[in-house]
C-alpha cells in the first residue's frame, strides 16, 4: 500500500488502510450561547496517547480575553511558556504560566472570536501531560507559540476551556487523537 | 471596570457554565470568584 494510500470512487477501504489513519476525530463539542466555560467529558482515554484540540469560538462578549484549558477539575501545577514578538516591530513580548490555575493565557480571543489549536501529549497517562500550541494575538499584534505541562502524572479523561474573563457564543471544540503510539 | 459594572454586564442569571450538551447558571460562590477574575483580566488587558 502506498504512503499516502490513494483511494479511487467506490473503492473498499481496507482494514490496513483504515488502521492508517494518523488522526481520528474523537468529538466535537458545541459552544453554548454566554458560556464562561465549556468542560468536554470522554475526551481521553487509553485509545490514544496523545490528543489535538481545537477550539473555535465564535464570539467573545466584550474585551479580550485569554483562553483557559484545564484538566479535569487540577487547578495547580499549570506551567506553559509563549515566546511571542510584536508583529511591527519584531520585540519580544513573552507569556508565562507558572504554577497557574489553568493554562490561563492561551488564545486569546477578541470580540470577532478566539481560535487556537492545541496539542495535548499523554493527558490520560499516568505521566506529566505536555501542552504545546498557537498564541495569536489579533488585537495587540503579536503571535507565536508556546508549550508547558501540567505538574502531576493524574490520568484524565475530561477537560475545561474557558476565558478568563467575558464569555463566548458559538463555535466547535473538537478532540482529535494521534494513532501510532498505543 | 469595577464589580458592580461587571456584574451588571455579565448577570448571574444570564451567565452559563456547559459541560457537554449541559448549561447551567453559576452557584453564588462560583459567580462572585468567577467575577473577581474577569474584572481583574478585563482591567489587566495584553500588552
Amino acid at each position: 500500500m502506498a504512503t499516502p494510500p490513494t483511494f479511487s470512487s467506490g473503492a473498499v477501504l481496507t482494514a490496513a488502510q483504515m488502521n492508517s489513519v494518523g488522526l481520528w476525530l474523537v468529538k466535537t463539542q458545541t459552544i453554548g450561547n454566554a458560556v464562561s466555560s465549556v468542560t468536554v467529558t470522554g475526551a481521553f482515554s487509553a485509545d490514544y496517547d496523545h490528543y489535538k484540540i481545537i477550539v473555535q469560538a465564535n464570539s467573545i462578549a466584550a474585551g479580550g480575553p485569554y483562553m483557559s484549558l484545564q484538566l479535569g477539575a487540577t487547578a495547580t501545577g499549570y506551567y506553559w511558556g509563549a515566546a511571542t514578538v510584536v508583529y511591527s516591530s519584531a520585540a519580544s513580548s513573552n507569556i508565562t504560566v507558572n504554577n497557574g490555575s489553568s493554562w490561563n493565557r492561551l488564545g486569546p480571543g477578541n470580540t470577532v472570536g478566539m481560535v487556537g489549536a492545541y496539542d495535548l501529549l499523554n493527558p490520560f497517562k499516568n505521566e506529566n501531560t505536555i501542552i504545546s500550541g498557537t498564541y495569536a494575538d489579533v488585537a495587540a499584534g503579536s503571535g507565536g507559540t508556546g508549550s508547558g505541562f501540567l505538574n502531576d502524572t493524574t490520568s484524565y479523561t475530561a477537560f475545561t476551556v474557558g476565558v478568563t474573563s467575558s464569555t463566548m457564543t458559538g463555535g466547535t471544540i473538537a478532540v482529535y487523537g494521534y494513532k501510532g503510539t498505543v | 471596570m469595577t464589580i458592580d459594572e461587571y456584574k451588571a454586564l455579565y448577570p448571574q442569571d444570564q451567565t452559563f457554565i456547559q459541560t457537554d450538551d449541559t448549561e447551567r447558571t453559576m452557584t453564588d460562590e462560583e459567580y462572585e470568584a468567577w467575577v473577581i477574575e474577569g474584572v481583574y483580566y478585563s482591567n489587566n488587558p495584553r500588552s
